[in-house]
């Protein structure tokens, strides 16, 4: 009896020993990225190889609720790492004043043109609408065409104001067409299914069949070619061109391991994780890796938009007014 | 002496749970206003849109509401009457619609009413054109009254079958008609439910969120909980309380004029009692089954779409382990929160049955509007303060447990306080004077009056609130902590992850599991009583 007390004592003791030597990085993040289905735990995996440390991964529904949370908990952040939020959300996450700069170098063979001094990219896509081919021959080639056509089409998508590609979508509109948006959005509305929370509920409706195009990401047909081996979604291609969204990760103002800190957004950048983020994440890599077939025949993007953080914090709130307004009617 | 400690025991549980609940309420929502106000600068204003929200938002669940309550009463008198085979296992179907987390019904609801639903291939095959559309208000009240409806019918038919069998036979003696039946013998019994579950359904309606934006077509059509979102996400969170403060206000409002526009107790009754059906002549016979029938069409045919698909996309390989994880950890969730709503709910009527036999009736009132407090303050908000309150907590795995478990345990006491307030008033009221005459007071009043002659309904509510926290997504999304991800969790981080048809699957298992909860509480409640 003594000899197992004494053995489960050392075996504590060993434990807390071991403990305290690995390091623990604390990194902030959204549900979908450590799900089975996501990168994050894959992720996770490799780097506690070579790191010799532990990633605790803590998930919020989303990019906003995660920057909200550190709002919150403010100096007394626990958090090292945050890996979800986007080029959007840069403007908000700067006057928190919750990040440092990382002092990273751009990738050798990186085919992302855009970096930043605190937001490091880990992936990137272009916001677009989904079809079913087996249902539309002749799809349209530009968001003119969409909004205008006489089929009787039908659009779902998210609200600007509960969910990211929603905001997308207006900050889209708003890139091609700027002044006029108001009457564009009146004209896309009388071909609105419906508006929904999030994006869920809007990609299941389409599943559904309830509507004919659905606005996500370009890359949304590789995720049914990867997981259902399905080959009759696509993404519309716009001649006016698409709106970018750089998915990224940066350090906090307050973590004790800078170096460590570091380390991780550095191997987000290495070839085994862009692979990992490509395939589970569903986006672009931003470096050239070699990708499975699925990822081959996406439509190309020749010209997009993306808008200064600066300028979408000081509008947001009167573009959003425009389009409920606009679709109100 | 002897008369203050009884009078003590009988206003203490009540008081302390309602204390507790209070408490709980107001220093999340107080701790957040307190860090918003260091924050901004308070300098908002009602704009006109969300005047517009507002009066939508009151109309829709208004309409819900009347709708929901005349449906139910009329379920209700012609189930009652009938007699058929698989009754008892129709009535538990219709309790599985509060489990479903509002994607699934958003996604289901189509399948039958929408473009390509099967309503409109039934229409096709009939050559009829079907130009009906789900988004709209007619939506938002589909799936409102396929939520809620079921909730009032059970708790009418419980009324009905309440009804003393020697007021039955004194009827029967009289000659009563079919219509002076329902007038004097059924009608006033149901009345005395109508405002409370209508006060319960409107508030329901009125926080409704991910149903109505999805179903509603549209922002013209938005609820007044989206204006409090979006603040939260905003992060102007002096902007949230405030709304949230409102939206209470309304809710209270509405709930102390539903009451006031109904006249009191009329009538004690007994609290269960063999079921005595008397016998129908043909056509009511005919019309209650064809009412029967519509409404078990209408509630189990989104029901019958998960099931079928469901089972389409069911492989093994879906079984994994985080699968089984997140049925554990929403079984251990919904045990402990279903405990904890059954120990709030027995207190707080323990004391309310109390008042109200002694003529308090505004004060015990007041005890059922607090257990159903929770309902209206959003939980978006109730976690962000929550958190705020306990920061040094935060990062606690058992201490964050503690609060899902609360935070379901309390979103489910409406519920339980609504389906066991007639009961244990009447129960008490009934036993009242004998138990005095005899000094039974206390534990020994709540073993041998209350478990004894309640413990069906005992057992029914835990099961009901165990399953009502099973397909609860609450406040777990926002704390952040993967250890506790629960089915529903699971589920939504499916629908994310493009593994809509796995998500069927997952609904399914969802439905199963909570059918039997109901199974298994029966089959103990009947080794209890042979025992």
């Amino acid at each position: 009896m003594f000899r197992i007390i004494l053995l489960s004592l050392s075996l504590f003791f060993c434990h807390i020993a071991y403990a305290e030597s690995t390091p623990t990085l604390t990194v902030y993040t959204y549900s979908s990225f450590i799900s089975d289905w996501g990168p994050g735990l894959k992720i996770k995996n490799l780097f506690e190889q070579q790191c010799h440390c532990n990633i605790k991964f803590m998930a919020f529904g989303d990019g906003v609720t995660l920057l909200n949370r550190l709002k919150l908990e403010g100096k007394r952040s626990k958090a090292d790492v945050i890996v979800g939020l986007d080029n959007n959300l840069i403007a908000a996450a700067n006057n928190a004043n919750i990040v440092q700069p990382h002092h990273i170098a751009p990738f050798k063979n990186q085919q992302l043109a855009w970096w930043n001094d605190q937001f490091m990219p880990y992936d990137y896509g272009y916001f677009a609408f989904i079809y079913n081919k087996q249902k539309i021959s002749h799809p349209p080639t530009s968001m003119q065409q969409l909004i205008e056509s006489e089929n009787d089409w039908k659009i779902v998508y998210a609200d600007p104001r509960t969910s990211t590609p929603g905001l997308g979508l207006l900050l889209w509109i708003q890139s091609i067409y700027g002044d006029k948006a108001y009457q564009i959005w009146q004209a896309m509305s009388k071909k609105t299914l419906t508006v929904t929370k999030g994006w869920s509920e809007a990609y299941s409706l389409f599943l559904k069949d309830e509507a004919d195009f659905v606005l996500s990401y370009d890359t949304s047909p590789v995720a049914h070619r990867l997981n259902q081996h399905q080959d009759h979604y696509a993404a519309l291609a716009f001649s006016e061109g698409h709106y970018q969204q750089i998915e990224v990760a940066a350090i906090t103002k307050f973590t004790q391991q800078f170096e460590l800190a570091q380390q991780f957004l550095r191997f987000l950048g290495s070839q085994q994780a862009q692979y990992l983020l490509a395939v589970h994440n569903v986006m672009h890599p931003i470096i050239k890796i070699e990708l499975p077939a699925a990822f081959d025949p996406l439509i190309t993007v020749d010209k997009f938009y993306m808008m200064k953080p600066d300028v979408i914090e000081a509008h947001r709130t009167k573009w959003i007014e425009t389009w409920q307004n606009a679709v109100s009617h | 002496m002897a008369k203050r400690s009884q009078s003590l025991s009988s206003l203490l549980p009540g008081t302390l749970a309602a204390v507790a609940i209070l408490g709980l309420l107001f220093s999340a929502m107080l701790s957040l206003w307190l860090f918003a106000f260091d924050q901004t600068d308070l300098n908002f204003i009602f704009s006109p849109a969300l005047w517009r929200i507002l009066g939508f938002t009151l109309f829709q669940a208004a309409l819900s509401t009347v709708f929901s309550v005349v449906f139910a009463l009329i379920l209700a008198k012609a189930y009652y009457p009938l007699r058929f085979y698989g009754k008892a296992l129709l009535l538990r179907l219709f309790a599985l619609t509060f489990v479903l987390p509002s994607l699934v019904l958003v996604s289901s609801l189509p399948s039958i009413y929408g473009r390509h639903g099967g309503l409109a291939t039934l229409c096709q095959w009939f050559g009829v054109d079907y130009s009906f559309s789900l988004y709209g208000i007619q939506g938002i009240i589909i799936a409102h009254v396929f939520y809620n409806f079921p909730f009032a019918f059970r708790l009418f038919y419980q009324s009905l079958a309440a009804i003393p069998l020697e007021q039955r036979q004194l009827a029967a003696q009289l000659g009563f008609s079919y219509w002076q039946h329902v007038r004097y013998l059924e009608w006033p019994v149901l009345l005395r439910q109508i405002p409370s579950i209508a006060s319960l359904i409107f508030m329901l309606c009125f926080t409704s969120f991910a149903v109505v934006l999805t179903l509603g077509g549209g922002p013209k059509n938005t609820s007044f909980e989206v204006a409090i979102f979006q603040a939260l996400r905003d992060f102007e969170l002096d902007k949230a309380v405030i709304l949230s403060l409102v939206q209470t206000l309304l809710c209270l409002l509405f709930m102390v004029l539903v009451r006031r526009l109904t006249p009191p107790s009329i009538m004690a009754s007994q609290v269960e009692h063999p079921n005595h059906i008397g016998t129908l002549s043909t056509l009511p016979t005919l019309i209650s089954y064809i009412i029967v029938g519509l409404s078990a069409l209408f509630i189990l045919s989104p029901l019958v779409v998960i099931v079928i698909n469901g089972m389409a996309a069911f492989s093994i390989t879906l079984i994994t382990s985080t699968l089984i994880q997140a049925i554990l950890n929403s079984l251990t969730i919904a045990f402990c929160a279903a405990t904890v709503t059954l120990l709030l709910a027995i207190s707080l009527l323990w004391t309310y049955s109390r008042l109200l036999v002694r003529g308090y009736r505004w004060l015990s009132e007041s005890m059922i509007m607090m257990g159903s407090l929770i309902l209206i303050i959003p939980t978006m908000v109730l976690a962000s303060g929550l958190f705020l309150l306990f920061f040094t907590l935060s990062n606690v795995s058992w201490f964050i447990a503690i609060l899902v478990i609360i935070s379901n345990g309390l979103a489910t006491l409406p519920f339980a306080l609504k389906i066991l307030e007639g009961p244990m008033e009447t129960i008490y009221q009934r036993y009242h004077c004998l138990s005095q005459s005899l000094n039974i007071t206390g534990v020994n009043h709540f073993y041998w009056i209350e478990v004894k002659g309640l413990k069906t309904l005992f057992c029914f509510t835990f099961a009901f609130a165990c399953m009502m926290s099973m397909g609860d997504f609450g406040i777990i999304a926002l704390f952040g902590q993967p250890d506790f991800a629960t089915l529903p969790y699971y589920l939504y981080q499916q629908m994310g992850s493009y593994q809509q048809q796995q998500a069927d699957f997952t609904a399914l298992l969802l439905l199963m599991i909570c059918l039997l909860l109901f199974y298994l509480t029966e089959i103990l409640m009947r080794h209890y009583d042979r025992t």
